[in-house]
């Protein structure tokens, strides 16, 4: 019996080295600065893909590690909590963690402008051909994404077309289950943005059809980095030196581009081709950034998801373009 | 008559032979008792005359019959009065209460009638069971060490009132026991079971109704002896 | 106290007081009784139904060797499951309705009720058995007096395992598509950064917990009186 036990001690202890050792392997020094930045793996963020793809950081010496995020919004709050470097993100939640008094700083959009980037997708109903006509025929069931630009989307949108609260149902979901979700007639309409827009669509094919509107919103998507970055960018400058060299290469590449987009997002060439013309990759600073951003304050306070008490801040006082000012003063159109 | 016949009894688990074609017979009404010690075959004897186990040989018994084990005894999810109504299949509702209320009396628990097993001291939850099995009309009562957890005070109470019962009822008793004084003083007659086997047969002649001063005399203790003796016998065969 | 110290982001840890704040603010305005309407019929359903089909199938598979040889081989493929897993399958065949997060919650549920009661049935003392056959005749007797009630503190122990289950399905479940619920509430809470009113509605969802497992043994005690014996 004593035999048995310390065999059994030998054990535990043998699979306590072995566990340590894989916990505790030393990075590799390549002599490169260890960055680490979250981001959703969608194509919006095919510049942050094409750069590391290609070497574009490693060119400026930083070692980036992408850490990736069902949404966006996810890895902000990895980013909020201390485990990122830097975070990439839609508008929206850039909005909701200001007002509830998380400190950053917005250096760059990754893209320009899109173009119905978010767009509600619904079940064709024949006659029903226009938004108005489908949500005023009876109490729908949309769903969309809570917490991002998918909602505020959703809330303009129904505005727009005099749809109240009690003739609709929002339903929240992931935006990986919403295709499956209006598949399965689970739900009248989705609101989302791509791919998952496009995959609805093409895998209802003329059982779906699309509203959208162009004047409302189309997302845009920030860097968020820490306030510290405003005493020393030396680390940003290189960053975003390395996504305008990024940004260069998409545009005389495209198609090499979209490989690289498919190989990080998995997803098929089809679904790619389809939707990339809804985004102008640019390493840019835009007027629609604060415009959004003080409309989705406004968004918050009336639909209560900040306190009435809730003062909207100066939007501009975030976005720190000092930065890309040096680099590139003509991408700063603030 | 034979109330209970065996012959040539044999009971064989995968890995060994737990009874070797044992012979045993009792008359209607009659006490026996078995001591033995542990593994010597003692409950697998009185599982086999249950049924309870598959045989070779012969077993004649009649088929009601009641059996008490040392744990187990009663349905730990039943009342006393639920308990010893279990058997009862077949009476309707006025006959049951009345057999019921007869059996409380019985048992002398006619104030603990809605408690549960687990309120009741052994020697209760012993007696509950044996009403179980006379409300039931058991002819033999099989009985496997029933007393063998209980202190020695309350062992001498239910030795006491388990003989003023059959004195009652006059049924066919076979008890098991690994305790040579219980047997003496229950039985009519103690076999001694020992590897597998029976390996001794004593007639018990003191007069009854028996009472505790019997276990202190000279013949009781001779007794005793030669019971002892037999049961740690290193039989080679 | 350590959240006003600034030595942590006040943002991501709230002080208590502004949880109880924010769930004041939800009892007022009455928010988290609709989610708790919501949450708690499909916890109950998806309960109920789950032990239900894991008591009736444990009482076949635990005392019936052919039961046993058809089903045992098909639950225990389904068993290791995160039944979390099955949410993208369920939502596909069943949607999101609730009698998609019913059917999630049962199926979670069904497992650890299911095996509890196996193991139950199969464990009965033999004296009790044998007791039993020589007392009456009639197995269906044997089965609802002896086999049952002997695995009743497994069942219960199942069924407790299977309420702390359902609670973690309900929230799982509203995750992948709701309008109402604790669950939904819990995250949409935390995608909108209001980590106050995430804490003060997984109180609630603890509370609740707490006080379904409490109840549930206060109802089983009052309708087996002496399992109170049988837990030492």
């Amino acid at each position: 019996m004593q035999n048995k036990n310390i065999w059994i001690v030998i054990g535990i202890i043998i699979i306590f080295i072995i566990t340590a050792l894989f916990m505790f392997q030393k990075p590799e020094q390549t002599g490169l600065q260890h960055v680490t930045v979250g981001i959703q793996t969608g194509p919006a963020n095919a510049l942050v893909m094409v750069a590391k793809d290609k070497g574009f950081f490693e060119k400026q010496g930083l070692n980036v590690e992408l850490k990736e995020f069902a949404a966006g919004k996810d890895a902000l709050i990895a980013f909020l909590g201390g485990s990122l470097d830097f975070s990439i993100s839609g508008d929206v939640p850039v909005t909701l963690s200001t007002l509830a008094g998380n400190k950053f700083v917005v250096p760059a959009q990754v893209v320009g402008k899109t173009k119905n980037e978010v767009r509600v997708v619904a079940r064709n109903e024949n006659t029903l051909d226009t938004a108005d006509k489908f949500f005023k025929a009876k109490k729908r069931k949309l769903s969309t994404s809570i917490g991002g630009g998918p909602e505020f989307f959703t809330y303009e949108f129904l505005n727009k077309l005099g749809i109240t609260k009690d003739q609709v149902e929002i339903i929240a979901q992931k935006p990986g289950d919403m295709p499956a979700a209006l598949i399965s007639g689970s739900v009248d309409a989705i609101a989302i943005f791509d791919p998952f827009a496009f995959i609805a669509e093409k895998q209802l094919g003329d059982k779906a059809i699309t509203f959208t509107d162009e004047s409302l919103y189309s997302e845009l998507y920030v860097i968020e980095a820490k306030e510290s970055v405003k005493q020393d960018f030396t680390t940003l400058e290189k960053l975003l030196n390395g996504l305008i060299e990024a940004e260069k290469f998409t545009k005389d590449n495209p198609e090499e581009a979209k490989i690289i987009v498919i190989k990080y997002t998995k997803l098929d060439k089809e679904t790619i081709d389809g939707i990339w013309n809804s985004f102008d990759f640019r390493i840019a600073l835009t007027p629609q950034l604060l415009e959004y951003l003080n409309r989705e304050a406004q968004w918050a306070i009336d639909t209560a998801k900040v306190t009435k008490e809730t003062v909207i801040p100066n939007f501009r006082d975030i976005i720190f373009d000092i930065p890309l000012k040096k680099i590139s003063p003509s991408a700063v159109e603030i | 008559m034979n109330h209970i016949l065996v012959k040539n009894l044999s009971v064989n688990y995968k890995n060994f032979c737990a009874l070797k074609s044992v012979n045993f017979d009792v008359n209607k009404g009659e006490f026996v008792a078995i001591v033995g010690k542990s593994g010597s075959g003692k409950t697998t004897f009185l599982k086999a005359l249950a049924g309870f186990v598959p045989f070779l040989g012969q077993v004649t018994i009649p088929k009601n019959i009641g059996m008490m084990f040392q744990n187990y005894a009663t349905f730990a999810w039943l009342t006393v009065s639920e308990n010893i109504a279990f058997g009862l299949d077949g009476k309707n509702s006025k006959e049951q209460i009345k057999i019921i209320d007869e059996h409380l009396k019985l048992a002398e628990l006619e104030d603990k009638r809605d408690k549960y097993p687990a309120e009741l001291s052994g020697g209760q939850m012993q007696r509950v069971a044996l009403a179980r099995s006379l409300a039931h009309n058991s002819e033999v009562l099989l009985m496997d060490e029933p007393y063998g957890s209980l202190d020695a005070y309350t062992r001498d109470k239910m030795q006491q009132w388990l003989l003023n019962i059959w004195t009652k009822y006059n049924k066919t008793i076979v008890f098991v026991t690994h305790n040579i004084e219980e047997a003496i003083f229950l039985a009519d007659r103690v076999l001694v079971l020992n590897d597998q086997k029976f390996v001794g047969e004593y007639k018990i002649s003191f007069t009854r109704p028996r009472n505790e001063s019997i276990k202190f005399s000279p013949e009781f203790n001779i007794l005793r002896q030669e019971i002892f003796e037999s049961l740690n016998q290193h039989l080679v065969s | 106290m350590i959240s006003h110290s600034g030595f942590v982001s006040i943002t991501l840890f709230p002080p208590p007081s502004k949880v109880f704040a924010s769930l004041w603010e939800m009892i007022i305005s009455k928010t988290i009784f609709l989610d708790l309407r919501d949450s708690l019929w499909r916890l109950i359903l998806g309960l109920f139904l789950g032990s239900a089909f894991g008591v009736i199938i444990g009482l076949f598979t635990g005392r019936n060797k052919i039961f046993e040889n058809i089903f045992l081989p098909i639950i225990q493929i389904f068993r290791p499951l995160p039944p979390v897993a099955i949410i993208p399958l369920v939502i596909i065949w069943f949607g999101i309705d609730d009698g998609a997060k019913i059917f999630s919650i049962a199926f979670a549920v069904f497992f650890p009720v299911w095996l509890n009661t196996h193991i139950g049935v199969g464990r009965i003392a033999q004296e009790f058995l044998w007791s039993a056959k020589l007392l009456t005749a009639s197995s269906i007797k044997i089965f609802h007096k002896i086999v049952f009630p002997s695995a009743i503190p497994f069942i219960i122990a199942g069924i407790r395992t299977g309420i702390a289950v359902a609670f973690v399905m309900v929230f799982v479940s509203e995750l992948s598509g709701a309008s109402g619920g604790l669950g939904y509430r819990i995250s949409i809470s935390s995608l909108t950064y209001r980590i106050d009113e995430m804490i003060a509605a997984l109180i609630v969802l603890g509370a609740l917990g707490a006080l379904t497992d409490q109840l549930f043994v206060f109802a089983t005690n009052k309708i087996f009186p002496w399992i109170k014996f049988s837990i030492k």
